[in-house]
């Protein structure tokens, strides 16, 4: 045996193995086709080798042909190039399949609806999403252009990009689709160009934004109600984060900080929100961190001041609370402020006003009570004087102590008028003397000069005197404050007539104009306006209030004050009240002697000195004096007189008895007992309506307290001589 | 010299080429280094087949039957990788 023989057959040997592990083995190494085409090449190999053996051998043999010249030797590479052949072929294919159900497989599995669309949305292809994201079937999408089942498709600009743009350019837009069923839906596209085999195309990812849309213009409306809310709150609202850093500022916050929404916005609070406290002028501890420290809603100051932007300050009550997340972490601090400047002014100014109705109380109670002490003194120097003769030294020394009474009594009526307030107890007054008394009254021991310039013919006005005099006095007092150097003051009274449509805005008609002229330094035209402004001063001395009070009153009388002031030029205030047509009643003369008469008189009065001087002022007059100490008493008196036979002439009663039956009580009683009861009523109260308006009440005749033995005399003749 | 020893060296030498061609596909092939070589003693029989005629007719027969032997051999092997020792699935199944 030859080399050549042993090496085919060992080739032989290694091809019968290759074929044996190809016929036992898995098989599943290859697909079919290449395990056919390796069959081959192995079959090949096998029928190469087992030829070789057996020729080379010299088993078999062809005749005419060595054995090197069988034909297998040239079909053996052959068989190698056709497996090599199928395993390209099939590979190639098997790839391309691969990819096809790779691209499907992604395509699928996305969960936004894709379609790829031509140059005219015709859909070339989709996934399953596109198809429960429309409703239709793949079929009928495929080679559908979009444009047919969406509304508004902005066909122009999609051209425009596939026509112009290169392969990878993408571009986002928002569709509303119409699906099978009708429905419609927004959807986000992301629109990517690429090409296939040369051709371009428009891969669309769509996504259902329908949801998300309905979510986020609920949040936008949502938003924009808290944004409204908070807006239109009537306290400031600043929200800042941790770091103190403004992040919302509502309008009101916006006007007292004075600054802006945007320009505050990342700003540090400490920037925006300054305050202060009143008292001091510190700065107020940080109001984040205290809130963040004490993590609840927390009081910030009751005396707090914020200072805006601009310098101005404004009193504000302000509160701070944490902002929690859901997580209940602190992720910031809103602050809650409200201007409470003004509402602070009207605190202070109703506890001042209080405080004067207070001491208006206190001041009437104190004028009663003077009055009738200084009742009982003049009652008590009228009887002396009586008793001796002018020319006495005794006789003069009363006569002072009249006259110190008398500057008492004059007092006791200032501060009655300060007592008084509301409505105007108008009587018909004759403006002249009351000009002239108020004015003399207030400049008494000033060093300021007075003059009057009255018209004789001046009308009499339906006014509250007492109201009026005060209102003319605040002014006089005001203007000689204004000159603490001296000075002289103009008072000029005269008839007008106003027109309609005047500039005061004054009902036509006829007017008495009270002009108050001073030659005092005068007032800038910016504090002309605040001049009638409570508590507004411009001197030292005084506390704001009169030029506030005569206005009050002034417009109370349905009259008007205005004033008119150039600095180094003085200031005139001007007076106008509705003049009356009546003249004043001239009071009741009497011959000036004291009246005498007879019959029997009732005095009812609380005070004991009261009681006792009337007894002896009236006695002397000639009457039987009879007294009560309330009204409960002098009815009974009167009506045992009046059972007696005896009645009273007359009966003088005082209007107020503390704790006891008063005058105005009493005559509602006498005049059920007897309808021609003569009543005179007396207070200290002169400013009380009853005294204003006797008659009204029942009264037959008023008398005034502090009250002489002339008075007393003139009420009982004028009460008597009526009868008569 | 036999006219189908040199077919077959063309054949052989066109096999190589289009396996030189296409090798970036054929590496898929497991063991693909082993069959390679397989074919390059195929390749290199055929070429000694019509060489011996020229030149050192023994050795270069010699080497023919023996590259032939060998390629038989590696053949058997490159199966029992594929089939018997290995489990593991090729490419493009």
């Amino acid at each position: 045996m030859n080399f050549v023989t042993v090496f085919e057959l060992v080739g032989l040997a290694g091809a019968i193995f290759a074929f044996g592990y190809f016929w036992v083995g898995t098989r599943r190494a290859f697909i079919r086709n290449i395990r056919i085409a390796l069959g081959i090449l192995l079959a090949v190999s096998l029928s190469k080798y087992l030829v070789n053996s057996l020729e080379w051998s010299g088993l078999i043999s062809h005749p005419g042909l060595a054995p090197s010249e069988n034909y297998l030797d040239a079909i053996w590479p052959i068989a190698w190039f056709f497996f090599f052949l199928v395993f390209l072929m099939d590979t190639g294919e098997q790839d391309l399949r691969t990819n096809r159900e790779r691209y499907q497989m992604i395509l699928n599995s996305s969960r936004d609806a894709i379609f790829i669309m031509d140059g005219n949305t015709n859909i070339l292809d989709l996934n399953q999403a596109a198809v429960s994201l429309t409703g239709y079937y793949a079929q009928e999408l495929k080679n559908m252009a979009m444009t047919r089942f969406t509304e508004h498709f902005d066909l122009n600009t999609y051209r425009h990009y596939f026509n112009h743009k290169n392969d990878g350019f993408s571009y986002t837009n928002e569709i509303r689709m119409r699906c099978a069923d009708g429905k419609h839906l927004e959807a986000e596209c992301c629109n990517t160009l690429g090409s296939i085999n040369g051709r371009k195309l428009m891969c669309t990812v769509a996504r259902d934004i329908t949801e998300r849309r309905h979510t986020e213009n609920l949040l936008a409306a949502e938003k924009e109600r808290l944004d409204t809310t908070l807006y239109s709150i009537g306290d400031g609202i600043i929200t800042t984060d941790i770091e103190e850093r403004v992040t919302l500022i509502n309008r009101v916050a916006e006007n007292l900080t004075g600054w802006s929404q945007d320009a505050a916005r990342g700003r540090y609070l400490s920037e925006v929100f300054q305050v202060i406290e009143a008292s001091s002028r510190e700065p107020c501890e940080n109001p984040v961190a205290k809130v963040i420290e004490n993590n609840a809603i927390t009081t910030l100051g009751d005396q707090t001041v914020l200072i805006s932007k601009n310098g101005l300050e404004y009193t504000i009550s302000d509160s701070g609370a944490p902002i929690i997340d859901r997580n209940g972490r602190t992720i910031g601090v809103v602050l809650v402020f409200r201007d409470i400047t003004t509402s602070q002014k009207s605190r202070e100014e109703m506890l001042k006003i209080e405080k004067l109705e207070s001491l208006g109380v206190l001041a009437g109670g104190i004028a009663h009570d003077f009055n009738n002490l200084l009742t009982s003194m003049l009652g008590n120097v009228s009887l002396l004087k009586i008793e001796t003769q002018p020319e006495e030294k005794t006789h003069k020394r009363l006569d002072e102590i009249e006259k110190a009474a008398q500057r008492a009594t004059d007092l006791t009526q200032q501060l009655l008028t300060f007592s008084k307030g509301g409505k105007p107890i108008k009587t018909l007054t004759n403006l002249r003397e009351l000009i002239s008394e108020s004015a003399t009254f207030s400049l008494r021991g000033s060093n300021v000069k007075c003059e009057f310039h009255l018209d004789p013919s001046l009308k009499a006005a339906e006014v509250d005197a007492g109201q009026i005099g005060q209102a003319i006095s605040n002014i006089v007092i005001n203007a000689d404050q204004a000159m603490p150097e001296g000075g002289r003051i103009r008072i000029l009274a005269r008839n007008i007539e106003i027109k309609a449509n005047n500039e005061m805005i004054l009902e036509p008609g006829n007017y008495i104009q009270i002009t108050i002229q001073d030659t005092g330094p005068g007032v800038e035209i910016e504090k002309l306006k605040k001049l009638f402004d409570p508590y507004f001063t411009t001197k030292q001395k005084g506390s704001g209030l009169g030029l506030s009070v005569a206005l009050s009153i002034i417009e109370k009388h349905n009259g008007k004050i205005t004033v008119d002031s150039k600095p180094g030029r003085g200031t005139s205030f001007f007076i106008y009240l509705p003049a009356s047509e009546k003249s004043p009643d001239k009071p009741e003369e009497t011959d000036g002697k004291i009246y005498t008469g007879r019959g029997r008189i009732l005095v009812m009065d609380d005070e004991d000195f009261i009681r006792d001087i009337s007894i002896h002022m009236i006695s002397e007059m000639g009457f039987e004096v009879e007294t009560a100490k309330d009204g409960e008493e002098a009815i009974s008196l009167y009506r045992q007189a009046m059972e007696a036979g005896r009645p009273f002439d007359a009966v003088i009663m005082d209007l107020t008895i503390p704790g006891g039956m008063g005058g105005k009580e009493a005559i509602k009683e006498l005049t059920a007992i007897d309808k021609n009861v003569k009543a005179i009523v007396s207070s200290g109260y002169s400013n009380d309506p009853v005294m204003a308006d006797f008659q009204l009440y029942g009264f037959k005749g008023a008398i005034k307290k502090p009250y002489m033995m002339q008075e007393m005399s003139e009420a009982l003749e004028i009460l008597f001589r009526k009868e008569r | 010299m036999a006219v189908h020893e040199f077919i077959s060296l063309i054949i052989s030498c066109l096999v190589m080429g289009f396996v030189f061609l296409q090798w970036h596909q054929f590496k898929r092939i497991q063991n693909f280094s082993l069959l390679f070589l397989c074919f390059v003693f195929v390749f290199a029989a055929s070429a000694f087949s019509v060489f011996e005629h020229f030149y050192l007719y023994p050795s270069l027969n010699f080497l023919q039957h023996f590259a032939s032997a060998l390629s038989g051999i590696l053949l058997a092997i490159w199966c029992r990788l594929v089939y018997v020792d290995t489990k593991k699935d090729t490419p493009g199944q």
